[in-house]
């Protein structure tokens, strides 16, 4: 038999649960508040010498901007194209269950890999610069797009399949007239946010050099050449500002 | 049980059955929707499938469609049993039964045109279907099943913009263009107010013309007005199965009574 808890036990619970939880995750930061008080001079130091920008470097900057750009739609076209067929055979009520778990598997894979450790792989490849870098991207795009489709793919009225089957339809026609028209926004409108978290990815990217406005940025930070770097980052904010009024303007158009 | 005039004899007893349901068991885990039925229907013969809720007036309505299998017994669709392991000759079968759902189940995001053609999804081959999203084919066809259903002007409308009423006639429409032998209906009114179930009704008796029409209904008087025969269901049994005219209030008192 069962007998009841008071009513303040549940919350009171839950409650210590989560503080003991970030008491517990502070033991790993060794956090220490006379460094952190100390160390205030030093990042206004750094953050004085990225001012003024150095805007002689503009040029250069759009140059490994617009190779940023290109290598972003590559990438997350490539990632798209490949994230398809990887969540369809992990969507639980499009795939035969033996499907979905290793698909599932194999998503969590490539998404538990860091996009930086992609790009030393593809930089490895195939040199240093761009190619490195769409591959990079579009590999580390379907940890992302993936679940993203398979989710809208699972969202799918399935009242609406069936009657589709129904009449004789083979499973590639209940995909077209089933699940791709409910998808197709949703889907879309994902892609388009991949795009423009690429974007910032490349950036990232350019670490390893993996091509791009990254790879840039990293030179001359690592020149000490602070207001150049500064530049780079002022024209990344510009694009990732103005992409990302089109996209979301572009993804209210689909959600119509 | 009751067995009244199992197959009226008006229609020949020469001709092959359109349907036939030989000792069908049903089971949800280990619950028996269904228990031993048989059923067999002829050509052009208008059945009311009623009975409380959760009689498994549904089940077997997917299971004469081949959205479920049965757990024992078998279905046959013009004397072929329904459960073929070749996927193609069960589509091919399938394309022989039309289905309107209570909840229409209409793929709300395409247009009208989309929706009707699903219909020739069975006879279409995959590419054909693809490229009519992009380009509508079989316009006429489907302009002609919107004119019956009286909606000639929707056809290119998205379909969650239409009412209640409009959608089921949509799903109808799909049925004209799919031309069934069979047709079955699974609550096809009960989301409609008594003018729309009407007109409804009318045009699943009027399109289903030569065809076998099976439907669960719920309004006794519609299955009374627009059927000839009456199959009762109670708690997974047929419970009674003959002509309108033969059954007794008493029977029908007795289908709906609340205790066991």
């Amino acid at each position: 038999m069962k007998f009841p808890l008071p009513d303040w036990v549940r919350p009171v619970g839950i409650w210590s649960g989560v503080v003991l939880l970030y008491v517990w995750a502070s033991w790993g930061l060794n956090l220490d508040l006379d460094l952190i008080s100390a160390s205030w001079p030093y990042m206004v130091d750094f953050v004085s010498r990225l001012f003024p920008p150095d805007l002689t470097v503009l040029d250069i900057a759009w140059r490994a901007l617009i190779e940023t750009i290109q290598m972003s739609l590559w990438g997350t076209t490539l990632g798209a194209v490949l994230s398809l067929p990887v969540a369809l055979a992990s969507a639980r009520n499009l795939a035969p269950t033996w499907l979905v778990l290793p698909a599932n598997l194999l998503q969590n894979a490539i998404r538990s890999v860091p996009s930086i450790v992609l790009g030393l792989f593809f930089v490895a490849a195939t040199g240093l610069g761009a190619p490195a870098g769409t591959l990079a991207l579009g590999i580390y795009s379907i940890g992302y797009l993936a679940k993203f489709y398979q989710e809208a793919f699972e969202s799918v009225d399935a009242r609406s399949l069936e009657s589709l089957r129904v009449t004789g339809a083979s499973w590639l026609q209940v995909a077209q007239y089933g699940v791709l028209p409910q998808v197709l926004s949703l889907v879309s409108g994902y892609t388009l946010y991949m795009f423009e978290y690429n974007i910032r990815a490349a950036s990232v990217l350019g670490i390893v050099g993996a091509g791009g406005i990254g790879f840039e940025l990293v030179n001359y930070i690592r020149s000490f050449e602070y207001p150049k770097a500064t530049t780079m980052m002022l024209v990344l904010l510009v694009v990732v500002t103005v992409i990302d009024g089109i996209s979301s303007r572009l993804r209210r158009q689909l959600e119509k | 049980m009751l067995r009244l005039n199992r197959s009226p004899d008006r229609l020949a007893k020469s001709s092959e059955p359109h349907l036939q349901v030989q000792g069908v068991t049903y089971c949800y885990g280990n619950t028996a929707a269904l228990t031993d039925i048989n059923l067999t229907l002829y050509p052009g013969e208008r059945v009311a499938l009623i009975g409380p809720s959760g009689a498994g007036k549904s089940t077997l309505l997917k299971l004469l469609n081949g959205t479920l299998t049965p757990t024992t017994g078998t279905v046959s669709v013009l004397g072929v049993p329904l459960a073929d392991p070749n996927p193609r000759r069960r589509r091919a079968l399938q394309q022989q039964i039309g289905t309107v759902y209570q909840q229409f189940h209409l793929v709300e995001n395409l247009r009208v045109i989309h929706n009707v053609n699903a219909g020739q999804l069975g006879r279409w081959p995959w590419y054909q279907a693809l490229w009519s999203l992009v380009w509508p084919q079989g316009i006429e066809t489907a302009r002609q099943a919107l004119a019956r259903v009286g909606l000639p002007d929707k056809l290119y409308s998205r379909t969650d913009r239409l009412s209640g009423g409009e959608q089921q006639r949509v799903a109808i429409a799909r049925i004209l263009v799919q031309d069934p032998a069979i047709l079955l209906a699974d609550e096809p009114i009960s989301n409609l107010d008594p003018a729309r179930s009407h007109e409804v009704m009318t045009l699943l008796t009027h399109c289903g013309q030569g065809k076998t029409l099976i439907m669960s209904l719920h309004a006794l008087e519609f299955a009374q007005t627009y059927c000839e025969r009456l199959v009762g269901l109670r708690e997974g049994k047929i419970f009674f199965d003959g002509l309108v005219t033969a059954i007794t209030p008493q029977q029908i008192t007795q289908l709906y009574r609340l205790e066991p």
